[in-house]
């Protein structure tokens, strides 16, 4: 029988924008597919296929009479169903969370960020990565922060991917905030494990983060105000129906807030994303994005009413730019090519009477990249692509003047320039009247350093086996490999954490992680069952060396060490995305343990954030038309702690007093507390105006007030003696926000 | 408006509650013997013995003490035997925490057992050293700079011949006493510690290339009428680890900043060190560079 080839693009009848993985599908044949990331598809069809079917979460679907003469650069446009904020109610056929239930795809979440501005936080601001550790297989690192430990990694291992560019620092105010603004967010896709082929660079998790595109017919703008900060998101045509722009602002006034009630707090952050997309014609298309964003802290003389002439400030931030132009070479191939720019530095000054000290470090990428997707038929589809990227590393530069010179010496810093390269290839292959589904391909990587070339191939699988209709079973595997490290202190928390590229001494990492899970879809409930089980091997992770000094250290090459690791749990995720009550049930049982010759005496460790036990219960319910409640709790068991427990004295080397040495526990040994916590957002919609909608968030932090334990210290028991106690940093915070939409 | 935020901003900052810290229990830290030593060439040995002390305590959690804690924490009452092939010693206490073995010491190559009960606690700990090879000091030279009037600089040249058949590690002192003592020794130079350490530097040999290691340095604020002592010990590998590890977590920020690091040992259930390092001494009275 001959076939058909349907290609097109699938849009916001509104705002133009283009939908990502909506799902386009034959009901008769069963044969479907999903937009790209750039909301295009490609499906070849029997011959006498007469409709074909558009899903997306939140909007109308759309049925699609095909006519033979018009199959090409189709444009779908979808009505949304509802403009109401938050709370998810429209009944389609199909869900994101569906689409990866019935794809080769595991050990992945997608999640449209439209769909989580009723979970609580703190300061009532939706924040993405907040979100995602509250996924199961991803660990927070301490209380607010917005470190993720995937699946038993390190902070370090995850892709952090804003419109393909990498953010190296994910977190305002020391991590409390992610740097990502949800006006400016479409759409958020994390992978712990199944790494599609064309992704690669760390161990443990990619999070691919898309801005928004920007509304090509009709002005409109979206914004919050908060306790702590405020945002604004505009968007419009530059050309009716061709080209639009997005850019959104956000800055905090903490430092207004503390001067208004008489303190001084200096500090605050602000950050910029801006996009603009244009449509050249429908087989071509370009996008440029950019995020720009900064923390800066200050104290000065003046505001001390010191003296002595004094000053301290820091400035930390991130900038990217991404320039991408889509090209439909015909209608079964789709090509983008993308360049990229980071840079990620740090800047902290200070100055004392005639001191002074300034210490600098920075990473600059400048990457390239061409991905390609082939849908030869509905069995095969095809994607590869190459990449290059130039990382240029200053890890440390310090300029120190006066007295302070003859303890911090000036030192330019070394510059370490590595180039990356990746080729990669992936085929999707779904048998006809077949129950299995394959996707097969490999990543080629290496690293070019002084004096040093690394590299290797990275296989990857993944396989489903249809049970019935609606459950199934997966397995993957994949090998990755990781450039660059995050070199960091365990006991004290700095600003100051330095990505060090791959040397001659220090080896890139390299991981292979093979999961299994199964996965139940209830079609009616639109409810998805799933649990899954890896195992983790680490070779070449990096630690400091015991009793290494972080401090204004130049050499921080001979301080570390490389060892192995390895990780495996089992996770639980029962997943509604539609209804007046939705949300999800997240669990994971895990054990994550390092093996370091030279550190612990040689016996192995469990890893910091090794949390035997996480769970976490999400809950979205409309309470009537105009209140709608968001909920969340979790269980965490404690993180692990090194404990210093004793003291010893020996006679100084001069023999002329005592120098007192402090003993530990064993690395790690000890577990803290378990926390668990309720936050709670109360959200109340206002009447809507013609083009003006409101809503009032009211939530609380830590509901209960209970401590979650961030370290273990010593303070006096009140009967005349000491005892240890787990101190938390955040209790019962409640908030008030305001968020419009026109 | 401006009024009003900051009445919410205050409310907000009132109702916030800090919560209170929950209470841990961990296994209750049991003394462990606490063993220094030090080797006088051609006269004796002598043992320290203190105990280690819970971070629980009042000296614990203000980080240690004065010479008044360190000396409550002196083990008095010790079995404390060294075995080498001279046979068995059972050590004399000289003073509280101090014992003393007057007994010839073994050649270069001999192994030395100590053995430790503690009748305090009743512990009992054990460590094992071998005497390594003496290596004497082959040129010290003093020079003598009069940057001012009263600023003094010292410039010292020291070498030694490296024994290259084997790794060696050394630790490099110099220590200056004001003193006006006509004859120096060891004992004199230590004596009512107003002795300093002007300089240390731990030495590994795979890092030079040539059997003589020289070092110039400078010493800084030295007075005429000081006396220095340069030492020179040809040390374990192990005990370079343990002086390396001191050196490397020395100083207030360090504490805060640094790894945490249980300091490498060679005692069997107990911390500190037990060395048989056998020194080289040079001794100089500066008043003779001003003649």
């Amino acid at each position: 029988m001959g076939q058909i080839t349907v290609d097109g693009t699938v849009k916001d009848a509104v705002s133009g924008e283009r939908l990502l993985f909506a799902s386009v599908f034959n009901e008769a044949s069963g044969i479907g597919t999903v937009t790209n990331e750039y909301g295009y598809f490609s499906l070849t069809l029997p011959l006498d296929t007469v409709e074909i079917t558009i899903n997306y979460l939140g909007y109308q679907p759309k049925v699609m009479l095909i006519h033979k003469a018009n199959v090409n650069d189709v444009e779908f446009n979808l009505q949304q169903e509802s403009n109401e904020v938050g709370v998810v109610v429209i009944n389609v056929k199909r869900t994101p969370q569906e689409e990866l239930h019935k794809s080769t795809q595991m050990s992945a979440i997608q999640i449209p960020v439209k769909d989580i501005r009723n979970i609580p936080s703190i300061g009532g601001e939706t924040d993405v990565i907040k979100v995602i550790q509250l996924m199961p297989g991803v660990q927070k690192g301490g209380e607010g922060g917005t470190g993720m430990y995937v699946r038993g990694g390190d902070v370090d291992q995850n892709l952090v991917l804003l419109d393909e560019a990498p953010v190296y620092n994910i977190g305002h105010l020391f991590g409390f905030f992610s740097v990502f603004n949800q006006d400016a967010i479409k759409d958020m896709t994390l992978y712990k494990g199944a790494f599609p082929s064309k992704y690669g660079g760390r161990l443990s998790s990619i999070l691919d983060i898309r801005m928004n595109e920007g509304n090509v017919t009709e002005f409109h703008g979206k914004g919050g105000v908060g306790l702590l900060s405020s945002r604004l998101m505009l968007e419009g045509p530059i050309k009716k129906d061709k080209g639009s722009f997005m850019i959104a602002g956000r800055r905090t006034y903490i430092d207004q807030v503390f001067k208004w009630i008489g303190s001084l707090m200096p500090y605050y952050f602000y950050d910029i994303n801006a996009k603009l997309n244009y449509e050249i014609n429908s087989k071509n298309h370009l996008y440029i994005s950019t995020y720009v964003g900064d923390d800066l802290l200050r104290f000065d003389q003046s505001e001390l009413e010191e003296d002595a002439l004094f000053n301290f400030g820091f400035t930390l931030g991130n900038v990217t730019g991404t320039a991408r132009w889509n090209r439909v070479i015909n209608e079964r191939l789709f090509v983008n090519y993308s360049l990229i720019y980071t840079n990620f530095d740090y800047n902290i000054t200070g100055r004392f009477e005639e001191n002074s000290l300034f210490i600098s470090s920075s990473i600059n990428d400048y990457g390239t990249k061409a991905d390609f997707e082939f849908f030869k038929n509905s069995r095969h589809k095809l994607k590869y692509g190459a990449m290059a990227v130039f990382h240029q590393f200053r890890p440390n530069i310090i300029n120190s003047q006066g007295e302070v010179e003859e303890f911090v010496s000036s030192d330019r810093g070394d510059f370490l320039g590595t180039l990356e390269t990746g080729a990669y290839f992936q085929h999707i292959y779904s048998p006809d009247s077949s129950k299995w589904d394959f996707r097969t391909g490999f990543r080629l990587s290496g690293a070019n350093v002084k004096d040093e070339n690394y590299g290797g191939i990275e296989p990857r699988l993944s396989v489903k086996y249809d049970l019935d209709s609606n459950s199934n079973l997966k397995f993957s595997y994949s090998m990755m490999r990781q450039y660059m490290h995050l070199v960091s202190s365990s006991t004290v928390a700095l600003p100051t954490d330095l990505w060090y590229p791959v040397t001659n001494s220090v080896k890139p990492q390299v991981s292979h992680q093979a999961a299994a899970g199964y996965s139940y879809f209830h079609p009616k409930l639109k409810t998805q069952f799933s649990v899954e089980t890896y195992y983790k091997y680490m070779k070449n992770l990096t630690e400091y060396k015991e009793g290494a000094n972080l401090l204004l250290n130049d050499d921080f090459e001979s301080e570390l060490l490389q060892g192995n690791g390895d990780s495996y749990g089992l996770e639980f995720l029962i997943k509604k995305d539609l209804g007046h009550w939705n949300g999800w049930i997240g669990y994971t049982l895990s054990w994550s343990k390092r093996y370091f010759d030279e550190l612990n005496g040689g016996d192995p460790f469990f890893s910091k954030y090794d949390r035997r036990h996480n769970l976490s219960v999400v809950q979205n319910l409309k309470l009537s038309k105009t209140w709608s409640f968001g909920g969340v709790w979790t269980f965490s068991s404690g993180a692990r702690f090194t404990p210093q427990t004793g003291l010893f004295g020996m006679p100084n080397a001069g023999l002329t007093g005592v120098d007192w040495i402090p003993v530990y526990s064993k690395r790690n040994s000890v577990s803290m507390s378990s926390s668990h916590r309720l936050d709670v957002n109360f959200v109340w919609k206002s009447k809507d105006l013609e083009k003006f909608r409101g809503e009032w968030h009211f939530g609380a932090y830590n509901v209960y007030n209970r401590a979650t334990p961030w370290r273990i210290e010593v303070e006096e028991d009140g009967n005349g003696g000491f005892k240890y106690v787990q101190p938390g940093l955040f209790g019962f915070i409640p908030s008030v926000a305001y968020n419009f939409e026109f | 408006m401006k009024i009003l935020f900051k009445i919410l901003c205050v409310a907000i900052i009132l109702w916030s509650c800090r919560p209170e810290p929950l209470d841990v229990k961990l296994d209750e830290y049991e003394p462990q013997v606490v063993v220094s030593s030090q080797v006088i060439p051609n006269y004796l040995m002598v043992v320290g013995l203190t105990r280690s002390f819970t971070i629980l305590s009042s000296a614990g959690f203000n980080g240690g003490g004065g010479n008044a804690t360190f000396e409550n924490l002196l083990i008095d009452s010790a079995l404390v035997t060294i075995s080498s092939l001279n046979g068995t010693d059972t050590l004399f206490k000289l003073s509280s925490g101090l014992f003393v073995s007057l007994k010839e010491l073994a050649m270069p190559g001999g192994v030395y057992n100590l053995k430790v009960v503690d009748y305090g606690t009743g512990k009992t700990i054990s460590a094992n050293s071998t005497m390594l090879q003496n290596v004497p000091l082959d040129t010290v030279i003093p020079s003598l700079n009069l940057e001012e009037e009263e600023d003094t600089s010292i410039n010292l040249m020291i070498s030694f011949i490296d024994p290259k058949e084997i790794e060696n590690f050394y630790v490099l002192s110099v220590y200056s006493r004001n003193s006006n003592t006509t004859v120096l020794d060891i004992n004199l130079f230590f004596e009512n510690g107003s002795n300093k350490l002007e300089y240390q530097e731990l030495i590994e040999d795979r890092n030079s290339d040539s059997d003589t290691i020289k070092r110039v340095f400078t010493l800084k604020n030295v007075k005429t009428s000081d006396s220095l002592m340069v030492s020179l010990s040809n040390i374990s590998e192990g005990y370079y680890s343990f002086l390396k590890s001191r050196e490397r977590s020395g100083g207030f920020l360090s504490e805060l900043t640094n790894e945490p690091i249980n300091y490498p040992t060679n005692i069997n259930s107990g911390y500190g060190y037990f060395n048989t390092h056998n020194p080289s001494f040079r001794f100089f009275d500066l008043k003779f560079l001003l003649d």
